[in-house]
């Protein structure tokens, strides 16, 4: 059972053994991990240090019974990548899948291998993981050539055991090492996210692979059905109190007073004010929420009251921070000078929120100047690190303890929960839980921000595009990655963002003379990136932009984009969508009454993954079969064709089920998905106000076809996302002859575009 | 502290300590430490706190624990009991097999067709699949359509809940 260490290690505090030997010893001491509470006799500062990612002990333990504990940093939020690193490592080792866990990013037990984000936990963490038990594998059979006193090349191994070829002798893992170390040490490149391993081993030849590669079920899903499988919602804690948050009505607002109960709240421990920070502690979860819902709290605008209800005037209104070049070639304006037609068109994508199911939530544990933190993290160290220095401490007095949270789509590269937690079981001397409301969630988890994108291309005689002019005007995706915990901000102490992303990207043809500009303004509201970074705003603009030029051109969109790629891998994404949707160059609009039928094309691609853009990788294509209703305004997605490669595929089920839901979230975009303002306030509070794709919205079919190949895994995550958007802007204008540049395409914007037309 | 009231969940007497107006799915997951169910946005628009009360759908983050009791409440913990319950072969089966309790068909068509991504919804999908499956056991396309409506799963994992309800549909039509 994969998950009964964790709930092990969440419903008991786990304190510090002897640093040293417990760290050497790195996954073997797992089983005995559960260890008694701390007393307040032995009341000590613990110290947790960090896993040395030189020690195969640190990646891969092996018990007595032959079971497999591997290790690793990084997280899955529910994309399925926790499977595919057990089938890495059942692979190299030659074990049965079932024999393998993994305890995944535990700051005090795995690897830091930074964050899970930009769909690359296959790319980053594959070499890695097959290299570590490739090493664990060399380290075995050396260890039974000894045992049976043969040279390494007369053993065999399958399912953990250790045959001499020629003779009936054979050996299982388990009794090889069972419990012991390897203590063989590895040489490290790179830290982080980049971090990779090597020793002597040498991994498996793609060719002769039996577990990668396979449609194994998912090792999580049977307890996700039988309503076992631990959320970080469903983390208990000895003594654990329940704690909320109170956050201010509007943006730019500061406390003025708490100002208490009308009546007793029972229940209620401590209500928390630090800063602008107010917090509620209660004995039960039903205490917290009634008290928050209760507390009279006093605030006011500090200046100016906050203002974007037109998110695309704010955007073009806020300054600049940075300018960055994307990319640069030949010469545009020249190129432009003697085009045959120039187009220009400026297209608008809205503020989205992740809308993470369940809203923010995490335990925290704050005990005699140590922290041990159960969180959702998509960055468990970026958390540790973080949290640690809002509240003072040094790092290594924080333990985070990832558990799954709700899919959270790049939301939980930040954890507000975590600091919440942290700062008001600082408050109480006990354990608090803290889940936000959805409204919380809504109003003040960071959302993925507007864009204002300009593009102007120009074509020749011939229909070929000469030119490509590409200005992204937007604030950083990553402002809320680091420094910017939102509770951290509420104490005024924190340091603010380093980092931006979300910029403009290139596009993936071939245009002799193109500038690619990202014009990056100061934050607007709090950002972190949402599955793709800004690589459906980027794509929406590239591919509308694709098709008006096919169309100024005369060409068929299909034919258009192939004549503008010789990458043999977009191609063939393109030309397979094509086949399997039976494209027709000549096809006609199809009118039914008021419904008008048509199809509509996007691509996506990264090429070998070397293409410079901000997010999603992979090469992709999507063919939409929409239904128009010139009455209503409303558009149906009747079918969609995908074809998709994402290089090396490490699970067909899962790349597919990346595929089919990716599509359906891109839908919901295209269709639905915009955050609405109301003087500095997020109006779009609940599901309401924040509407998402409903069963009603999905497709009759969703047909993808996987395009397996031996190139180096791509991310799979978000591509599928990026590309519904603007196939279905491209299929509207086929079925009406309308063009609409603005996200979400929503019955009353048709309807407004068609009266004008 | 007991409140003086009694729920039955998942065939038990469960005496709770909560207030009457205490929404169930505190009750479920804080006293009763039944963590299948969840909450999500507290105000009946998501459906990841769906629940049956007497064998169809309620939103628990709604109902007051107090309004719950006197009522059969099964949570996704419970199902594969209450269908062994009722499908006695099925319970001698597992037995046999020295298994555990075999899984409600909606269930073992949830792993068949691996319908969950992240999974926080999935509890909420699959009791309204129960429920509908109740009183329809031979739903159309568009009845699983409309039966579903009211449940968000946000990483898109609608294509296969269809599909599951279809093949739970088949199975269930089989061993009846």
């Amino acid at each position: 059972m994969p998950h009964d260490k964790n709930i092990c290690a969440v419903t008991q505090r786990p304190t510090s053994p002897a640093r040293r030997g417990f760290l050497k010893a790195g996954g073997a001491l797992v089983v005995t991990f559960c260890l008694p509470a701390v007393g307040a006799s032995t009341a000590r500062t613990q110290i947790f240090d960090k896993v040395p990612p030189d020690q195969l002990d640190s990646w891969i333990a092996v018990a007595q019974d032959g079971s497999v504990t591997a290790f690793t940093g990084r997280i899955d939020m529910g994309t399925g990548v926790e499977t595919v690193f057990v089938q890495a490592v059942a692979e190299e080792l030659d074990v049965p899948v079932g024999a393998v866990t993994f305890v995944l990013g535990d700051t005090a037990r795995t690897p830091d291998q930074g964050k899970s984000t930009a769909s690359n936990n296959i790319a980053r963490n594959l070499p890695p993981m097959r290299q570590a038990a490739a090493e664990a594998r060399l380290a075995l059979v050396e260890l039974a050539a000894q045992h049976f006193d043969v040279p390494v090349q007369r053993l065999s191994v399958r399912d953990g055991i250790v045959s001499v070829d020629g003779d009936a002798r054979k050996i299982s893992y388990g009794e090889l090492i069972g419990g012991k170390h390897f203590n063989v040490t590895l040489s490290v490149k790179g830290t982080g996210n980049q971090t990779q391993i090597k020793g002597r081993a040498q991994v498996k030849d793609p060719k002769s692979f039996r577990v990668l590669g396979k449609p194994i079920q998912r090792v999580d899903i049977p307890a996700k059905v039988r309503g076992e499988h631990r959320f970080v919602h469903d983390v208990v804690v000895d003594g654990m109190l329940h704690g909320t948050v109170v956050l201010p009505p509007g943006r730019g607002m500061k406390l003025v007073s708490v100002d208490g109960f009308p009546q007793p709240v029972p229940g209620v421990v401590k209500v928390v004010t630090r800063g602008d920070f107010v917090g509620i502690v209660a004995e039960t979860e039903q205490a917290a929420v009634r008290a928050r819902n209760a507390l009279r709290v006093t605030w006011a605008h500090t200046g100016k009251p906050c203002e974007f209800d037109d998110v695309y005037e704010t955007v073009r209104n806020t300054p600049l921070l940075e300018q960055q070049v994307e990319g640069k070639v030949g010469d545009t304006q020249k190129a432009f000078a003697s085009a045959d037609k120039v187009l220009e068109s400026t297209y608008l994508l809205p503020v989205n929120s992740h809308g993470m199911m369940g809203p923010s939530c995490a335990v925290a544990d704050f005990r005699d100047g140590s922290l041990t933190l159960w969180s959702g993290t998509q960055w468990p160290e970026g958390t540790r690190e973080d949290v640690a220095k809002m509240m003072g401490l040094r790092v290594d007095n924080v333990h985070v303890v990832w558990v799954q949270g709700s899919g959270s789509y790049g939301r939980l590269g930040v954890d507000d929960a975590a600091g919440d937690a942290a700062l008001l079981s600082q408050a109480v001397g006990r354990p608090v839980r803290v889940q936000w409301q959805r409204a919380d969630e809504n109003q003040w988890s960071p959302l993925c921000p507007a864009a204002v994108i300009r593009v102007k291309a120009g074509l020749d005689r011939q229909g070929r595009i000469v030119a490509w002019e590409f200005e992204n005007r937007t604030p950083g995706h990553s402002t809320a990655e680091r420094g910017n915990i939102l509770a951290w901000r509420a104490l005024g102490s924190n340091p603010g963002h380093n980092r931006l992303s979300g910029g403009a990207d290139n596009p993936s043809y071939e245009i002799p003379n193109l500038n690619v500009v990202t014009h990056y303004t100061h934050e607007v509201v709090r950002a972190i990136y949402m599955r793709s970074v800004a690589g459906i705003q980027n794509a929406f603009a590239i591919e509308c932009m694709m098709d008006e030029l096919a169309a100024q051109a005369g060409a068929d969109p299909v034919a258009f984009r192939l004549t503008h790629t010789t990458n043999q891998r977009s191609r063939k994404v393109i030309e397979t969508v094509a086949r399997k949707a039976g494209w027709n160059a000549s096809q006609k609009p199809v009118v039914n009454g008021d419904v008008i039928e048509a199809r509509g094309i996007a691509s996506m691609c990264a090429g070998d993954g070397k293409l410079a853009n901000h997010g999603a990788w992979g090469n992709l294509a999507t063919i939409v079969d929409v239904q128009v209703n010139r009455k209503t305004g409303a558009i149906r997605v009747k079918r969609v064709f995908v074809a998709f490669d994402a290089g090396r595929i490490a699970n067909p089920d899962g790349l597919r089920a990346q595929a089919e839901g990716g599509t359906l979230m891109g839908i919901s975009r295209a269709l639905k998905e915009q955050v609405l303002f109301r003087g500095g306030s997020v109006a779009s509070a609940d599901w309401l106000t924040y509407p998402v794709l409903q069963f009603s919205d999905v497709p009759e079919t969703l047909d993808v076809t996987l395009i397996d190949n031996d190139h180096p895994p791509l991310g799979a995550g978000e591509v599928p996302n990026v590309t519904p958007a603007c196939a279905i802007g491209n299929a509207l204008f086929a079925a009406t002859g309308v063009r609409i540049r603005e996200l979400p395409l929503t019955p009353d914007k048709v309807k407004a575009a068609l009266a004008s037309a | 502290m007991a409140s003086g009231i009694t729920i039955t969940v998942n065939g038990k007497q469960r005496e709770v300590r909560a207030d009457a107006e205490t929404p169930l799915v505190y009750v479920l997951r804080n006293e009763l430490g039944l963590h299948g169910t969840k909450f999500g946005c507290g105000v009946a628009q998501c459906g990841v706190c769906s629940v049956l009360l007497d064998g169809q759908e309620i939103r628990s983050c709604i109902m007051p624990v107090a309004i719950a009791a006197g009522h059969e409440i099964t949570t996704l913990e419970g199902v594969a009991d209450s269908w062994a319950h009722r499908k006695p072969a099925a319970k001698a089966k597992a037995q046999d097999a020295q298994q555990a309790p075999a899984l409600h068909p909606v269930q073992q068509a949830w792993i068949d067709l691996q319908v969950p991504q992240c999974g926080y919804c999935q509890s909420g999908m699959m009791i309204q699949a129960i429920s509908l499956l109740n009183t329809n056991p031979q739903p159309t396309r568009s009845d699983i359509v409309a039966a579903m409506q009211g449940h968000i799963c946000r990483c898109g994992t609608h294509m296969r809940i269809i599909a599951a309800i279809e093949r739970a549909a088949a199975q269930m039509s089989k061993e009846a």
